[in-house]
């Protein structure tokens, strides 16, 4: 003997019955079983050991009947660790479930089988847990050969292997799929050292009740960071169950390492297509060829109609987000927020746009919608900062490039904001005049060289950013210091600087106007407009 | 009003265009609300107007408003919501006299017609009452053969002494045919002027409860004829070739010529028709519904677009009908301060009306700024609320449901599912839905007690949308 | 001496819903029969065993059936009079008063219809003290009488008289000969005089059901029936919502297991109380969280919270805010022999039985 046990959960995740349910006290899966045996009627339960599972015939208890809740509560008073019998077609009332449930009693169906018969297949099993270790692999090895297998399924196929729940997060711990429970297990410190540590490796926690959890990184290559964690929280598997079940668990990180590289693929092949498909559009102008229209279609685009281009960048990236995740993200995002579109990427972000069949629609509501989306996702990376311009609204496929050219210079525009923005340029706004002043460069090198002096007196910017929260705020030297978040003493300090610095006057309303939008183009990568 | 979430994801495809248009009119005792909706239960077009007149009045003035002369070919169907055709049952009122004919002698006597009617009531409406051989038993064979020279001669005593007959059989919903046969005497001698109204589709098992269903809608038959005549008329007037609805309490429609000999079938319409508009504009065909558009506020429940029910028969006046009561909870004045008692009142009945449902939306409908509101009820508001009963009646649908005993030797339980879905599904494209858009809902399986061999009693609703007439398809084309 | 009047059907007909005891059949159906044959016939003189000719027969009078099919073809106006001229020949007797046999809304009822068809005085008293689903579980079969003979007739002019040496053949008899009534028939059983009769047919039984509906009037919706149950000695067990309703109908036996999740005030981290009823027409056993707390052959009632009716378990519906009420029955039924005839083994549950208030 190994002093190791197995549970209820892992004999009956090893496809040793054919067909089982489990109507309730699913916490109680995981404690650990002494023996199976027989049962006689449902008093004898009472002269069983802790830690029996006890197998009825129809003959000696049926599930829908009164004496299944006597048997739950018996078998809870005993200590049992599951009762087992023959299930019928009719249901399981609720408040027989309830109770397996409140006493964490399993509570387990199966298919028409002798219950000698149910005991003599999983004794050996309960006898010698290294054996039920080696079965547990060639399981997980059988169950995840099939080929890639997804998050959710991963989880699943592996709970019910294992036998106890498994969680898998991402790369800054949060929830994937499975058990959420397991992953408040990862916060605890000797854990999150291990996560936290240079070369990801599989771990193995004792906890405080006996419970061990295991933990394996997902890499996608080997000396790359960990993008995905795998973690399964498992009742008494000490000794020789343990080895068997960290096999298993590296078996289905491979199954899972091949669906993120094949989706990987396919998001890229995908998302190339689509480019591809708009640039064909824009340069066909508004005679686009049957062809184009038929793909265009099957993608469910509109060429017709009056069209709203939107397009979106990333101002400041996330380390461990990868671009087609963000993508996902922002198109799940945007559809929360009455905009399900896919994104099409270009070379300076990405697009989409929405067509409606008349004018009078406001554009706010679209506004509002991307600005949410970029704040959800903004909200869930650190480090990640967005921005998105809106065009105008426009007719036809031309109309559609010009929308489309409107938002990528209101996304320049954006990106001169600190926080997620978007800007909406429209045919009559203001603002296409800014645009079109940013968009040259010849100007841009005037402004650069304007605010040379207070880049080269302090090359942290600090200068550069209050001179032009002090032009925004209407040189209110009070309101600055408060966006700021200084005290108005520093500002007013400041302030002296840079007038000494500055080679014009900001009190001439020419020179103020030309800093101001100079301050506002300065350190933004510009591409040159039309 | 804004579109309705809608269904084709913006883009109407070759079908929805193809449907053709409907208009929805709610008339409340102070407003009359309007809606016009596309093929695609997109609103065109609505418009509100104080009631100030009757039914048919409104409907016409409602018809202007909405319905514009380049859109009146689009106009297929016109559905009323309205409580006009069931004033006869309030005093002083006055309800027509009824000649009651029953089929089920030698059975049925010991409990004759009109048996526990409040006295007064059963004074206005009792005329000439019969029991006549014939009937059905439990499992579809003869009771009795129908005895039609006892029908003709009580057919002849009816003359000048019942401006209506009602006529129920033992048996009439398994199998209505000596009803109809009755029907064809009584027609044949008293001639077109008399209504007859039968009772073997107004419900499950129990007799007395249909007989006392077709009793009350023989007595409202006459006003409820004129009232929908002079809608009917309200409708061409507007230029509109379109066929007339009603509203039922189940928020599901019924034609104008049906109507005419089942007015009781309107009771709590506008609640209905508020119900199942919300759900539509709100895409949640599950939901609680606090409803403050009329007097009182009502607050009732709808689970995959059925309205949740009480489990029991509706009342109407004391007496016990075949109509399955709707569970409608009822939690005073709908406007005015929401104090603390108040607010638990509402509380109380909405979270009544969804127990056991899990966690479903609330949306409250009515005028804007009616009804009760605090800060944190979690309600949803739809910005058309106050549309929502015109809503409902402009995109309603028809319906009907199965439930009765089915009877199966060994192994043939699932038939018996299949018939009953299919005796649904035939009864909803008889009430008007369009056969190819019919959804059937869950059988359920009825309880049972002193049942000495293998039967089961099923019970389904199917619901679909109204057909499209063939002359608008052509015009569509 | 007391009559059954107009003024007491809805009383009546109240409480005999309460003995039904979750079954009895359809309340509303009772009530018409009732109020038809009073307003036709007058009022329904009630008399006492001991008061009448020893040697006279009395005519026991049941309705059954399926209550499904009793509301679509009800009775006619003969079949008391078949009923008891063909009683009379096949027991060889006169008879001098009706019996009620069991007690349930539609059997409440039917004796005293019977009685006022006939004009004969119908008997305060009954043989069941409640409603049950068999012939055989009467105090006349405890006291060693036979069902047999039986003698059943139907609206259409069919009748049937059957007898057997045991009880469980003429159940059998009865139950196949029903089909071929159209499942509606008025029924009369046990041969006994009105000497045999006040010595095994305890007093009261519809004078009872007057003061249970008398007493349930005066219990307002919301309450905790307090008058009620002082009337009955019952008990109020538990209140909850009905959040489940299952049936299975395999057998010929509709049984079936209501789930009913107490309201009440539960520590948080543990769940609030499961109350279990297993019902075969009548309610048998109430449990909560697996522990029997009172079963047949004492009355398991739900009551509507909000609106103060004792349900019909068949009316019963998820989500439904109930009592869980239980009522004593006669002791008889409590010897070792009323046990065996009808506790919870004669349902073919596997339970002790446990009595109101022992637990």
């Amino acid at each position: 003997m190994t002093g190791s046990t197995v549970t209820l959960g892992q004999l009956l995740a090893m496809g040793l019955l054919r067909d089982y349910e489990v109507f309730g006290g699913f916490a109680g899966l995981d404690r650990p079983v002494r023996m199976v045996v027989p049962g006689g009627t449902v008093h004898t339960i009472e002269d069983l050991g802790p830690g029996t599972v006890v197998v009825f015939g129809p003959e000696q208890l049926a599930l829908d009947a009164l004496a299944a809740d006597l048997a739950i509560r018996l078998a809870h008073g005993a200590g049992l660790s599951g009762i087992i019998a023959q299930r019928s077609p009719r249901p399981v009332p609720l408040v027989t479930r309830r109770l397996a449930d409140k006493l964490a009693v399993p509570l387990v169906g199966v298919t028409a089988v002798a219950p000698a018969a149910v005991a003599a297949i999983f004794d050996p099993y309960v006898r010698a847990p290294e054996i039920a270790g080696l079965r547990i692999l060639g399981t997980t090895a059988q169950r995840f050969q099939t080929g890639p297998v997804d998050a959710a399924r991963l989880t699943r196929t592996l709970t019910q292997t294992l036998g106890g729940p498994v969680v898998l997060v991402d790369g800054e711990m949060r929830y994937v799929a499975g058990a959420d429970a397991v992953r408040g297990l990862l916060d605890r410190p000797e854990v999150r050292v291990h996560l936290a540590g240079g070369r990801p490796s599989p771990g193995t926690f004792v906890l405080d009740d006996a419970d061990t959890l295991l933990v394996q990184p997902v890499q996608l290559d080997q000396d790359g960071p960990a993008i995905s964690w795998l973690a399964a929280r498992l009742r008494t598997a000490t000794g020789a169950l343990l080895e068997p079940i960290r096999q298993s668990m590296g078996i289905a990180v491979l199954a899972y390492k091949a669906y993120v590289a094949r989706a990987t693929a396919e998001l890229e092949r995908e998302s190339r297509r689509r480019s591809l498909l708009l640039g064909e559009i824009l340069d066909q102008g508004d005679s686009p060829s049957a062809r184009t229209v038929e793909r265009a279609t099957a993608l469910g685009w509109r060429l017709a109609g009056r069209h709203t281009a939107v397009q979106m960048a990333v101002k400041a990236g996330s380390a461990t987000l990868r671009a087609g995740e963000l993508v996902g993200e922002l198109e799940e995002r945007l559809a929360e927020h009455g905009h399900p579109v896919t994104l099409v990427e270009r070379p300076d972000g990405w697009v989409f746009w929405t067509t409606v069949e008349s004018d009078g629609d406001s554009t706010a509501p679209l506004r509002d919608g991307v600005r949410s989306a970029l704040s959800a996702v903004e909200a869930a990376h650190i480090g990640l900062s967005l921005c998105a311009g809106i065009g105008a609204t426009r007719s036809g496929t031309s109309g559609l490039r010009q929308s489309l050219d409107d938002a990528r210079r209101a996304c320049l525009l954006a990106q001169t904001e600190d926080r997620a923005s978007v800007e909406h340029v429209d045919a009559v706004s203001m603002k296409r005049l800014l645009v079109g002043w940013y968009s040259s460069s010849t100007l841009r090198s005037v402004a650069a060289e304007v605010l040379n002096p207070l880049v080269a007196a302090d090359p942290t910017g600090e200068l550069v950013r209050t001179l032009r929260r002090y032009l925004d705020q209407e040189s209110s030297p009070t309101e600055t210091a408060a966006v700021l978040g200084v005290h108005r003493n520093t500002v007013m300090q400041r302030l002296d600087r840079i007038r000494a610095l500055l080679p014009v006057d900001l009190d001439d309303p020419d020179d103020r106007i030309a800093v101001h939008l100079a301050t506002r183009a300065v350190g933004v990568d510009w591409a040159d407009g039309p | 009003m804004r579109a309705a979430r809608d269904p084709t994801g913006g883009i109407p495809g070759p079908a929805a265009v193809g449907w053709p248009w409907g208009v929805g009119v709610d008339i409340g005792a102070v407003r009359t609300t309007g809606v016009l909706v596309d093929g695609a239960g997109r609103a065109e077009a609505c418009h509100e107007l104080p009631t100030t007149a009757g039914p048919a009045p409104m409907l016409e003035q409602m018809l202007a408003a909405v319905v514009t002369p380049s859109r009146r070919g689009h106009v297929a169907r016109v559905v009323v919501s309205t409580s006009a055709l069931t004033v006869g049952l309030d005093p002083p009122h006055a309800l027509d006299r009824v000649a009651v004919l029953r089929i089920g002698a030698p059975a049925t006597a010991a409990v004759p017609p009109l048996t526990g009617w409040p006295p007064e009531l059963a004074a206005a409406v009792r005329g000439p009452v019969e029991i006549v051989g014939g009937g059905h038993l439990h499992d579809g064979t003869p009771l009795a053969p129908l005895d039609a020279a006892a029908i003709r001669t009580f057919a002849l005593r009816c003359a000048g002494r019942a401006s209506a007959v009602a006529v129920s059989a033992a048996g009439g919903y398994l199998d209505p045919g000596h009803e109809e046969r009755a029907m064809g005497i009584l027609a044949e001698v008293l001639g077109a002027a008399v209504p007859v109204v039968t009772s073997h589709d107004l419900g499950g098992a129990g007799l007395l409860e249909r007989e006392n269903t077709a009793v009350f809608d023989a007595a409202l038959a006459g006003a409820a004829s004129d009232c929908t005549g002079a809608l009917g008329a309200a409708v061409s007037a507007a230029g509109l070739d379109a066929d007339l609805y009603l509203m039922g309490g189940a928020g599901t429609v019924l034609p104008a010529s049906r109507v005419a000999h089942h007015a009781l079938h309107t009771v709590g319409a506008a609640h209905g028709s508020a119900r199942s508009g919300i759900a539509r504009l709100l895409g949640s065909p599950t939901l609680v519904v606090v409803d403050a558009n009329g007097a009182e506020l009502l607050v009732s429940a709808q689970v995959d677009g059925l309205p949740v029910e009480s489990g029991l028969l509706t009342e109407v006046r004391g007496v016990r009908t075949a109509l399955r009561a709707v569970r409608v909870l009822p939690a005073g004045r709908p406007s005015g301060a929401v104090g603390g008692a108040r607010w638990t009142r509402v509380h109380a009945a909405v979270d009544q009306a969804g127990a056991g449902l899990g966690p479903i939306p609330v949306a409250l409908v009515g005028p804007v700024g009616r009804g009760p509101a605090r800060a944190d009820d979690g309600w949803v508001r739809h910005p058309d609320g106050a549309l929502a009963a015109a809503y409902g009646a402009a995109t309603g649908e028809a319906s009907a449901t199965v439930d009765r005993l089915f009877w199966f030797a060994d192994g043939s339980r699932e038939e018996c599912v299949q018939a009953a879905r299919q005796a649904a599904r035939d009864g909803a494209v008889r009430a008007g839905a369009d056969p190819r858009r019919v959804r059937v809902g869950a059988v359920r399986e009825m309880m049972l007690t002193y049942v000495p061999m293998p039967c089961v009693r099923l019970r389904v609703t199917a619901t679909g949308p109204i057909v499209a007439p063939t002359t608008v398809a052509g015009r569509h084309r | 001496m007391r009559r059954i009047t107009v003024d007491d059907v809805d009383d009546l007909v109240r409480g005999a819903v309460v003995l039904g005891g979750g079954g009895g059949g359809d309340p509303y159906l009772a009530r018409q029969m009732l109020l038809a044959a009073l307003e036709r016939f007058g009022p329904v003189t009630l008399v006492d065993a001991a008061d009448l000719d020893p040697a006279s027969l009395v005519l026991p009078v049941l309705s059954a059936g399926v209550p499904s099919a009793l509301v679509e073809m009800f009775h006619g106006e003969h079949e008391s009079t078949r009923l008891r001229a063909l009683f009379e020949t096949v027991a060889e007797g006169t008879c001098s008063a009706v019996l009620p046999v069991q007690l349930g809304a539609v059997n409440a009822v039917a004796p005293i219809v019977a009685a006022a068809q006939l004009g004969l005085p119908c008997l305060d008293a009954d043989v069941m003290r409640r409603c049950f689903p068999m012939v055989e579980m009467t105090l006349l079969a405890l006291g060693g009488l036979s069902p047999s003979p039986v003698v059943m007739v139907d609206s259409r002019g069919s009748s049937v008289v059957l007898a057997a040496t045991d009880q469980a053949t003429v159940s059998r008899l009865l139950r196949s000969a029903m089909p071929h009534l159209g499942l509606v028939a008025l029924i009369s059983t046990y041969r006994l005089t009105a000497k045999t009769c006040a010595e095994l047919a305890p007093r009261g039984g519809l004078t009872g059901c007057i003061r249970i509906g008398r007493a349930l009037r005066d219990c307002p919706p919301g309450s905790d029936h307090a008058p009620l149950l002082e009337l009955c000695s019952g008990r109020l067990l538990v209140s909850g919502v009905v959040s489940e309703i299952t049936q299975r109908t395999t057998d010929g036996f509709p049984r079936g297991v209501v789930s009913i999740e107490a309201t009440e005030d539960v520590p948080t981290g543990t769940a609030a109380r499961m109350v279990r009823i297993d019902f075969q027409n009548e309610n048998l056993v109430v449990a909560e969280d697996g522990v029997v707390a009172v079963t047949v052959p004492d009355l398991i009632n739900l009551i509507d919270v909000d609106s103060g009716t004792v349900m019909q378990t068949v009316d019963v519906a998820v989500g439904q805010r109930v009592h869980v009420v239980a009522i004593p029955v006669d002791e008889r039924w409590h010897t070792p022999e009323g046990i065996a005839l009808v506790g919870p083994r004669a349902f073919g549950l596997d339970v002790d039985p446990v009595r109101v208030g022992s637990a």
